[in-house]
């Protein structure tokens, strides 16, 4: 399988701009560097994903559990790729897999599901049902296992 | 039936014949009248005003039994001895004939009349206005000096928790309580890029919206209750969820999560023209940079009141931005 290299040397070009406030931290070049580093880990880590979304739809655990749980894993691969970020050395040395983008859709639609669950900010705003969202998950679930 | 028959006999016993007879006309006379005056009584247990046709003791014609008038709130300014206003007043249940109240039944400035503005006359035009609010004075001769003094002390209660509130605010917001609703605000003001984007000078962080979204108390860095029970408050309801907060959550809990939603608007953010539900609606949204690659992502409502603020991650901030912005893109709003 071929395996992208991290571009280090444009990467310190865009940390540079956004020191001198010449780009926002909103900007998109700058942060697909910093996302794909999360996006690998979260690739290498999928085993880890995809037991839990198999406890949920086995109801193993409640999906309150299963929606924190998920978040959890999500923010320790971003904290994770912050590190990494900022050690240099091992930035030039990290590779990316070629479908990583199909990949990194999956977390972010399961994701998305379980942070926007809860909101309701107004009396006619009610979440999505709980049978709802077990179907949307298990939809995920099915792409998923593809990356097995 | 026998006990009548029993009590006349024992008054032709007392009376005699002729005399008893004057006495039963004379008590059934006193009885019409007796009646023909109390027209309209309040049976007080079943909150109804039950209206009774002159004359009409015990009838039998479904025409003219009792009728009973729906007491409410809307018809108590139509309880009234004008002849005029009966035929709405008393309802026959059977012919469903509709309850008409007075159009002008509350449209007419009440402080200027002196029955509360209330017409068609009759008991309650007299009465007392519940809704006008009276302010009393010292000098007032109905004012007790212990009941003076009890709400004085009252007064400077309130004083002295809203100064503690106010202490543990932010110094950089400004404290806003409502003090009829019992709502507290901070108010944020904003630097002129967000003002831009929101076109409004500040944004207003109430407390019943922060309770409804307790769930971010972590992603704020804020210290959870141990009684605090999140996977029960995250089943409640809106209004369920502002009860449970209310109860669970210190003061200072709240008014401290109040601050951190504030400085998640303010100081170095960046606002953007955002949209959030299915049908894209426009909303303003500000994100503030955190330390870890993570973003801090609040939506402002268009009264400018903040609705939410929430932690995202690095990818999931890369295609929020790749979205333009939009966000609950499943949601009915």
């Amino acid at each position: 399988m071929k395996r992208k290299v991290f571009d280090i040397v444009r990467y310190k070009q865009l940390l540079l701009l956004q020191e001198n406030d010449e780009i926002s931290f909103s900007d998109l070049e700058l942060l697909s560097f910093e996302a794909s580093i999360e996006k690998q880990i979260s690739y290498n880590r999928k085993e880890i994903y995809l037991t839990l979304i198999n406890k949920y739809l086995n109801l193993i655990i409640s999906p309150y559990e299963f929606r924190s749980k998920f978040l959890e894993i999500e923010k320790e691969d971003c904290r994770k790729s912050t590190e990494i970020l900022q050690d240099f050395e091992k930035l030039k040395v990290f590779t990316f897999t070629e479908d990583l983008e199909k990949f990194s859709d999956l977390i972010n639609e399961i994701a998305t599901l379980c942070a926007e669950h809860d909101v309701s900010w107004h009396k006619t705003l009610k979440p999505i049902s709980e049978n709802k969202f077990y179907y949307l998950i298990k939809k995920n679930y099915i792409q998923f296992k593809n990356f097995k | 039936m026998s006990k009548n028959f029993s009590g006349i006999l024992e008054c032709i016993k007392v009376y005699g014949p002729i005399g008893s007879i004057i006495l039963l006309l004379g008590t059934g006379l006193q009885i019409i009248f007796t009646d023909v005056d109390s027209k309209y009584t309040i049976d007080k247990n079943i909150q109804n005003v039950v209206c009774v046709r002159s004359g009409a003791q015990k009838n039998t014609n479904p025409k003219t039994t009792n009728f009973i008038v729906p007491y409410s709130k809307k018809s108590r300014g139509a309880k009234t001895n004008n002849p005029s206003n009966q035929k709405n007043q008393c309802l026959n249940p059977d012919k469903k004939v509709p309850y008409k109240v007075d159009p002008m039944y509350g449209s007419r400035n009440r402080s200027n009349s002196p029955g509360g503005g209330k017409p068609g006359g009759g008991p309650d035009q007299n009465g007392p206005d519940i809704n006008r609010k009276i302010k009393l004075e010292k000098s007032d001769p109905i004012v007790d000096a212990d009941v003076w003094d009890s709400i004085q002390r009252g007064s400077s209660r309130r004083e002295k928790k809203r100064k503690k509130l106010k202490s543990l605010i932010n110094p950089k917001f400004t404290f806003d309580e409502f003090i009829n609703s019992g709502h507290k605000n901070i108010i944020v003001e904003v630097d002129s890029q967000v003002e831009e984007i929101l076109r409004r000078k500040h944004i207003r962080i109430n407390d019943e919206q922060t309770l409804t979204h307790l769930h971010h108390l972590k992603d704020l860095n804020v210290p959870v209750p141990k009684d605090f029970n999140m996977s029960k408050y995250r089943k409640l309801d809106r209004q369920a969820k502002i009860e449970y907060g209310k109860n669970k959550l210190p003061i200072e809990t709240r008014i401290m999560f109040q601050n951190k939603l504030g400085e998640a608007v303010s100081g170095k953010v960046k606002a953007y023209r955002g949209f959030t539900g299915i049908r894209k609606k426009p909303t303003p949204i500000i994100v503030k940079a955190l330390k870890g690659g993570y973003k801090l992502i609040s939506l402002i409502g268009d009264d400018g009141t903040h609705l939410t603020s929430y932690v995202l991650s690095k990818e999931r901030y890369e295609i929020l931005v790749k979205d333009n912005f939009w966000l609950l893109k499943r949601q009915n709003i």
